[in-house]
């Protein structure tokens, strides 16, 4: 997930603590964090409020050194006017973003899907000639959740597999994080909520990692996508289902509204999104019908 | 109803029966000439049930500060309402709590299912600002009592019911009407009109899955239903298998929608977000009266 890192305990820590001996940390002036706080909003909607300016600081610290700034004056001027500003845009987006997910992530929601929604769809489309489900992980992060739904897919409704075309994209906005998706490679961490029969099956274990198998591999698509790119996210449409999970509380409500609004308009009618099990819609959109599943929630578009 | 169930459902009567002072107790809150002292005292007569209400009245449940040592002081806490709502909740319970543990039928869902729904009721009617006196809570709790009827004895054509519902995939309601001419609503109700119960209660054991039919108990009613279903789909469920509800496409969100106008604006991720967390409290209120 792009998302970053307030209060998980899970976050990055700032690279270098000035109390283990690194450089001192620079000072990020009042006027230099609304710069470069607009300018990060402008690039993916999310949001520094004035009370996370700390945040920031921390965790730009490291950009800063690394590129052998003197402050984030520089540090700024050098993302909107140096030609390779544009690759560091991307290490800007790690920066500040936190990849905190795990395959099964949020049981309930997972359950929902394989209980409730993919049967649902599926009976829907078995009957028409050429069907594809199409399922979108939006922000998939290291891609732990699109795999999730491939394997249950696999295990569950593999006798739909002849009959229905099984379309599965997953994006997010760092081109790193994506990388590391198409690879398929897990540490423990990730693995904490999979039930052993899926590891079993769907992983092949190589020292301490975990490499998932080439058959749920090439049910899932990465592809770099900025959700508050409109042009873009116009091009994702007909979608049966979309989650998009803990993304949406990070961004203001202007950003919320307009990434809510391409994922409706991503859904074919009947579609399910599924946002973060502690987020919600309520005063963002009233275009969804909301669906209570067992011990989890969902957004029809009728 | 048939003519045959009833004969059969009047055994029953005997079988199962609410302790005698219960009805003294209520019919005594009921009369507006009883003191506080003589109510006290009829309840005091009863060991088991003056342990209960000091428990409740004491329980973090209820969130009283100080000590509540004796009935008349629960009964000036509580007020008499929801006194007399426990202990029409209490007396049921204790005239079902031998019935026995069947393969079909687990006991303990059975009442986490119950006091859940009566917890969520609770809290529901509270946040909106709906003014009940405990009778949401004791719906909640009775509501499927028709359930344990069915199980406890016409044991054979439970087990057929579960069996039809199974293979066709239609709801126990169905089943239970082809199968034994009436639903687990229509017989509890029919029980606790026999038991002389309150007219809302016999309403919401009646009529809770079509709460429109409730008359003037509506909007209690539709309070049950949308609680049962949440308490369902929260995994404290006990019969059909719930896995999917709209629930403002629900009757008794509809009802309750032209009482209360705030609904239309509700935040009911949220609002139902809140009901989960409360219901946790059900058990706490479930393990006293169990004790």
């Amino acid at each position: 997930m792009n998302k970053p890192n307030f209060s998980s305990p899970f976050g990055k820590q700032p690279s270098k603590p000035s109390f283990l001996g690194g450089a001192p940390k620079k000072e990020l002036s009042e006027s230099d964090f609304k710069e470069i706080r607009d300018f990060i909003y402008s690039k993916c909607g999310i949001y520094f409020a004035d009370n996370k300016k700390y945040l920031l600081e921390n965790r730009l610290n490291s950009r800063v050194e690394d590129l052998s700034l003197k402050s984030f004056n520089e540090y700024i001027k050098f993302l909107k006017f140096n030609p390779s500003g544009r690759g560091e845009m991307n290490k800007l987006f790690d920066a500040i973003t936190i990849n905190e997910t795990s395959f099964f992530r949020n049981l309930p929601q997972i359950n929902a899907f394989a209980d409730s929604v993919a049967p649902e769809i599926l009976d829907r489309l078995k009957n028409q000639s050429m069907a594809t489900l199409k399922i979108w992980s939006a922000a998939s992060s290291s891609g732990e959740e699109p795999y999730t739904l491939a394997m249950i897919l696999m295990e569950k409704f593999r006798h739909y597999l002849d009959k229905v075309k099984i379309e599965i994209v997953g994006t997010d906005i760092s081109e790193e994080i994506l990388q590391k998706s198409k690879e398929g490679i897990y540490s423990d961490y990730s693995m904490r909520n999979i039930d052993a029969a899926y590891l079993r099956k769907y992983f092949t274990v190589q020292g301490s990692k975990y490499h998932l198998k080439d058959e749920i591999k090439k049910m899932v698509r990465f592809e770099q996508v900025n959700l508050l790119d409109k042009f873009k996210m116009g091009s994702y449409k007909n979608f049966d289902v979309i989650f998009c999970r803990n993304v949406l509380i990070y961004f203001d409500s202007v950003a919320k509204t307009q990434v809510v609004n391409s994922l409706y308009d991503s859904l074919k009618p009947g579609g399910y999104l599924f946002i973060g099990h502690s987020e919600s819609l309520h005063g963002i959109s009233r275009a969804f019908k909301l669906v209570h599943f067992v011990k989890a929630m969902g957004y029809k578009k009728e | 109803m048939q003519q045959k169930l009833q004969e059969q459902l009047e055994k029953i009567e005997n079988i199962a029966t609410i302790p005698g002072n219960a009805f003294q107790i209520i019919q005594m809150i009921n009369d507006p000439d009883s003191s506080l002292q003589a109510i006290s005292k009829l309840i005091e007569q009863d060991m088991s049930l003056t342990t209960k209400i000091l428990k409740i009245a004491n329980s973090p449940f209820i969130g009283y500060v100080s000590e509540v040592d004796t009935v008349q002081r629960a009964l000036t806490i509580l007020g008499l309402n929801q006194v007399k709502n426990m202990v029409l909740a209490i007396a049921l319970y204790s005239a079902f709590i031998n019935f026995k543990e069947t393969e079909n039928f687990s006991r303990e869902k059975f009442w986490q299912h119950s006091f859940g729904t009566g917890q969520i009721a609770r809290t529901f009617a509270n946040k909106l600002n709906i003014h009940m006196r405990g009778e949401e809570f004791v719906g909640g709790v009775i509501h499927d009592i028709g359930k344990i009827i069915i199980d406890q004895y016409f044991p054979e054509q439970f087990e057929e019911i579960l069996r039809h519902s199974q293979e066709h995939q239609i709801p126990l309601v169905e089943s239970e009407i082809k199968l034994l001419g009436a639903d687990h609503m229509e017989i509890g109700g029919w029980l606790l009109r026999r038991w002389k119960f309150p007219e809302n209660l016999i309403a919401v054991v009646s009529y809770h899955h079509t709460p429109s039919k409730a008359d003037k108990y509506q909007e209690l009613v539709s309070i049950i239903q949308i609680s049962e279903v949440l308490c369902e789909l929260w995994g404290v469920g006990f019969d059909d298998d719930v896995k999917a509800c709209v629930i403002e496409e629900l009757e008794g969100w509809q009802i309750l929608q032209n009482s209360i106008p705030r609904l239309a604006g509700l935040d009911i991720e949220m609002f139902t977000m809140e009901l989960y967390q409360e219901m946790s409290k059900a058990l706490e209120f479930f393990k006293i009266a169990k004790s």
